[in-house]
């Protein structure tokens, strides 16, 4: 396999929302900001457009709103992971894993731990 | 949030949503509203009316960024960029990036410090010098559309006159026969008694046509304008009065208008007076009259006037002048007698004003102080460049994070830009005080329409500045860091790129030594000017005088012979007064900057009659005595020369013998017709040796002088030369004044020594600011060759630590490293001293009694820059070379 590319911060973050559950486009980004601790903001045009894009690239795909979702002024899409889509979310953590442990093995791993 | 507010919100991002494509905003729009107000409400709970704003200013970018592009089809490759910089949040991003420099920066307070200390200085300077050239070069002189008003000289080939003064008659044959100009205003300066209540004064006036201030587009914020009807003499009766001037002299009385002031004798009412930021042209006057004599009726062969003009729209300077000059033409066709030679040339007003030596400092200090600020520039990077050395391990961590170049470049990039930002913030502080010491050494005679202050051109100017030095010594440690090396970093964890950081350090301090050399030889030509124009051979001695200006009314002293016994019993007083040793008159004396000319025909060879021009400077007996002119030949003027039916004579300079009379004729012989006794013969009496007359810088011309007595000017200056320092005869001189009338008020009362360092002072400043920025390329310049050498070699410990063992002598490693370092030095030299060379023939108009390629100063300047080098080379080495070698080697 290929090296895989380092995927783009915003998808792996929607991968990983995803990844137990399937969600709508305001939820995810809830989620995000929850995860990242306010730190990763996913305005609405950036949010609809990864959403439409990974859509198209087959990484997730816009399901029925599951039993007993929260309806709130109007329909909303629903998105869940695909299989291919769960792959490259775990090739990536282990790619993070990979770099996380030779950053331990330099002593670095404390001040990670501290950011 | 209330509901109110959140119906608000959503309408307000309905409003954005429009930068999407209609297809898009019907599949997404109504969720995206959801999911913006849904931050927002966060944003809101978490920080307030700061998150709220955050968000909304997040909002925005995202709408123009996102939908823009989605709008323009090239959605996917901005996508691809937006995500590649970090994650889609940029405004999060970049405010994370700030907060991270700021702390990354208070952790290591001494880099910080130097860093922004030096940019502070590159800015201030340019901060400083920017709102002074502003004023000059950029902004607008405070008139309507300033940008049409152009400025009438006559000009006359034939005599040799250009920039004269114009004949009003001819002028306004130019207003009425053109259709390039819309209006065209003429004005003479005068100056006049006021008496009556309160003390005797004399005031500057300016005598108009009644269009002048329509022409300016600016009205009297009281009362009215002059009317067509008031120009014409025993008609001037209205005065206008300066802001400034009803302020001053009457308190500013709101009942002003319709009162009476008595001026030369005669009473006049003021009928308006002028807003308080309205300024004349070249200098502010007191107060306006109307022309005592119509343009129309005024004898076409009196060049006495200045002209004033505004072209019509869509008229242009070429156009005018072409008109112009066809008109002049004609005008010389129908009055052969009066116009002969006689033509007119227009220039832009506001280029007028500012003048070629304030203009080609003005560029020529802009450019130095650029040179500055990339000096600090280059000194910040080294430092950013020696820093990255010792952050290599936090690189790795965040290398290992998986942060990508981009968003490194990123994040260096910011930290350069928190630290720019800073530094400008305190170089704009330093900046309102070093714009202010600069004007305030500026000449006191600059026209009056120049506005030094900070506007909002300075600040754009500063804040372009910032961001462009962030951008610069930034960019290179930041492509650096997150460059090549990024590999090796993933790799290692470790930054091995010393030696190569060390030979872009090198390349900077190449640059910084021709920087450092085209400022000093730029000060040090100025400076050497200065001392040369001190120096000079002014042929007068300026110690020991004072200088007045009278001007006896013609009310009182209506005749020639009126005024001649004036100015006898004046000097006769004066010459009474105890500490006087010498005292004469004259209608202008030495760099007061007046320019009479003169036409005389000389006897040629042949014996015909050739036209042509010379200054002309009428004295009276004791005038050469109390300025100490020198005499090459013949004799001074005595009194008998001054009466009225004595013989014509003259004295004249050495220009003036070179130039008319050749090396080899007998001045004293040859015959001079002047003008107004053509025919006559007048005699030349004395040679006398050049005095400079018109300017400081400016080589004395051929000049004539002339006894009082030939024609008796009525406005004249009294020459003073006393035993002590004159300031203490000025009362006593002032008392014999008014001992012959009480009603006449000394004027610009004046040391000559004084004058000279006044006309120096405008010179002065801008060899005083050259020096000063040469001064601080000189100490950047010694930082940077210190800095580059101190990391280099602590870069190198290891080798030169090897080199000891091996049994190299402490010495051999000091020569080594300024060797080295010497290599640069002399690159820098031969790259600044042609950029040098450029920069002094720019300066060729400001330079006097100094070549542009002075070989002195530029010897000066290499020795002076190689010591430096050698120095900042020499303490680095000598540390160095007391590397301790095993220390030095287990450390590697």
């Amino acid at each position: 396999m290929a090296p895989p590319e380092s995927l783009k911060p915003h998808w792996f973050h929607i991968l990983l929302s995803l990844a137990d559950r399937a969600l709508h486009g305001t939820a995810i980004m809830e989620d995000v900001l929850a995860r990242t601790g306010g730190s990763m903001r996913l305005w609405p045009g950036v949010l609809y457009g990864s959403l439409r894009d990974m859509a198209g690239a087959g990484l997730i795909q816009e399901v029925e709103a599951p039993e007993g979702a929260p309806v709130e002024g109007g329909r909303r899409r629903f998105y869940a992971i695909t299989s291919r889509g769960r792959l490259l979310l775990h090739d990536e953590v282990e790619r993070m894993a990979t770099l996380v442990r030779a950053a331990r093995a330099k002593n670095i791993g404390q001040g990670l731990e501290q950011a | 949030v209330t509901p109110l507010d959140e119906g608000r919100a959503r309408r307000v991002y309905r409003a954005l949503l429009k930068a999407w494509p209609e297809a898009y905003r019907v599949r997404y729009g109504r969720e995206m509203e959801d999911a913006f107000l849904a931050l927002l409400r966060l944003a809101g709970e978490r920080r307030g009316r700061v998150g709220r704003v955050h968000c909304w200013v997040g909002a925005a970018l995202d709408a123009a960024v996102r939908g823009t592009a989605e709008r323009f089809g090239s959605g996917h490759a901005l996508r691809e960029h937006t995500m590649a910089t970090g994650g889609g949040d940029m405004v999060g991003a970049f405010l994370w990036d700030v907060r991270y420099a700021v702390r990354s920066l208070r952790r290591r307070p001494l880099f910080a410090v130097t860093a922004i200390l030096t940019i502070a200085l590159g800015i201030g300077a340019n901060a400083s010098v920017f709102t002074v050239s502003n004023a000059f070069l950029f902004a607008p002189l405070p008139y309507d559309h300033p940008d049409r008003l152009v400025t009438l000289w006559a000009e006359n080939d034939v005599l040799g006159y250009s920039h004269s003064n114009v004949s009003p008659a001819d002028a306004w044959d130019w207003r009425s026969r053109t259709h390039a100009l819309q209006d065209l205003a003429v004005y003479t300066r005068d100056g006049l008694n006021l008496t009556g209540a309160g003390d005797p004064e004399l005031v500057q006036a300016v005598r108009v046509t009644p269009n002048i201030f329509s022409l300016l587009g600016r009205e009297p914020s009281q009362g009215r304008a002059f009317l067509d009807g008031e120009v014409g003499q025993g008609r001037d009766n209205a005065v206008i009065l300066t802001d400034g001037y009803w302020v001053r002299r009457f308190g500013a009385d709101p009942r002003i208008l319709g009162s009476s002031l008595v001026l030369d004798g005669r009473t006049r009412t003021v009928v308006g007076v002028m807003p308080p930021d309205f300024r004349f042209l070249e200098a502010q006057p007191d107060l306006f009259l109307p022309l005592d004599q119509a343009p129309a009726d005024a004898p076409r062969d009196g060049h006495y006037a200045s002209a004033i003009a505004r072209l019509a729209v869509g008229a242009t300077l070429d156009g005018a002048q072409d008109e112009l000059t066809g008109v002049a033409r004609a005008l010389e066709a129908e009055h052969p007698d009066t116009n002969r030679g006689w033509t007119v040339r227009v220039y832009s007003t506001h280029d007028e004003l500012v003048g070629d030596v304030a203009r080609q400092a003005s560029i020529v200090l802009l450019g130095a102080v650029a040179l500055i600020l990339l000096m600090a520039c280059v000194n910040v990077a080294n430092l950013l460049l020696a820093r990255a050395a010792a952050r290599s391990r936090e690189m790795a961590v965040r290398a290992a994070l998986g942060a990508g170049r981009r968003r490194v470049v990123h994040q260096l990039l910011t930290e350069s830009l928190v630290l720019a930002t800073a530094g400008g913030a305190l170089g704009l502080l330093a900046a309102g005080w070093g714009y202010r010491a600069i004007v305030a050494a500026l000449p006191s005679n600059l026209p009056p329409v120049f506005r030094f202050r900070m506007d909002g051109h300075v600040l754009l100017f500063v804040v372009g500045v910032t961001v462009l030095s962030a951008l610069i010594f930034g960019l290179m440690p930041a492509v650096r860091g997150a460059g090549a090396e990024m590999d090796e970093l993933r790799e290692s964890g470790r930054l091995r790129g010393g030696r190569r950081t060390g030979r872009l350090g090198g390349t900077l301090v190449v640059l910084q030594t021709a920087m450092s050399v085209v400022l000093l030889v730029g000060g040090g030509l100025l400076m050497k000017s200065i001392a040369a124009m001190r120096h000079q051979d002014f042929g007068f001695d300026a110690d020991h005088v004072l200088t007045m200006r009278l001007a006896p009314p013609s009310a009182s002293y209506p005749e020639s012979d009126d005024l001649r016994a004036f100015w006898r019993q004046i000097l006769d007083r004066t010459r009474q007064v105890p500490g006087v040793v010498a005292a004469g008159t004259t209608q202008s004396h030495p760099l007061m900057g007046s320019n009479w000319g003169n036409t005389i025909y000389l006897q040629g060879p042949d014996g015909s009659l050739q036209e042509t021009s010379v200054h002309i400077t009428y004295g009276s007996p004791g005038l050469f005595e109390a300025l100490r002119f020198r005499m090459v030949l013949g004799r001074t003027f005595g009194a008998a020369d001054m009466e009225a039916d004595a013989p014509l004579v003259a004295i004249v300079n050495e220009a003036f013998v070179r130039r008319y009379l050749g090396e080899g004729a007998d001045p004293l012989r040859a015959p001079i017709m002047t003008d107004e006794a053509k025919g006559k013969r007048v005699a030349i009496v004395g040679v006398v040796h050049d005095v400079v007359e018109r300017g400081v810088d400016k080589r004395p011309e051929p000049t004539m002088y002339a006894p009082d007595g030939l024609v008796v000017t009525r406005t004249r200056s009294l020459v003073v030369r006393t035993v002590g320092a004159p300031e203490e005869a000025t009362d006593a001189i002032e008392r014999a004044v008014w001992s012959v009338d009480p009603n006449i008020p000394p004027y610009s009362v004046e040391t000559l020594a004084a004058l000279v360092n006044r006309r120096i002072g405008g010179f002065s400043v801008i060899g005083y600011l050259m020096g000063t920025l040469a001064l601080m390329s000189l100490v950047l310049g010694a930082v940077g060759i210190y800095g580059v050498t101190a990391y280099a070699v602590g870069q190198r410990s290891g080798e030169i630590g090897l080199r000891i063992a091996m049994g190299a002598q402490r010495g051999d490693v000091v020569r080594m490293v300024v060797l080295q370092g010497g290599r640069r030095a002399v690159l820098g030299l031969a790259l600044g001293i042609p950029g040098a060379l450029g920069l002094s023939g720019g300066l060729r108009r400001v330079l006097v009694g100094v070549s542009p390629s002075d070989p002195t100063t530029f010897a000066c300047v290499t020795l002076l820059l190689a010591t430096v080098s050698v120095l900042g080379l020499w303490l680095p080495a000598r540390r160095a070379a007391r590397v301790d070698p095993v220390r030095a080697l287990s450390a590697e």
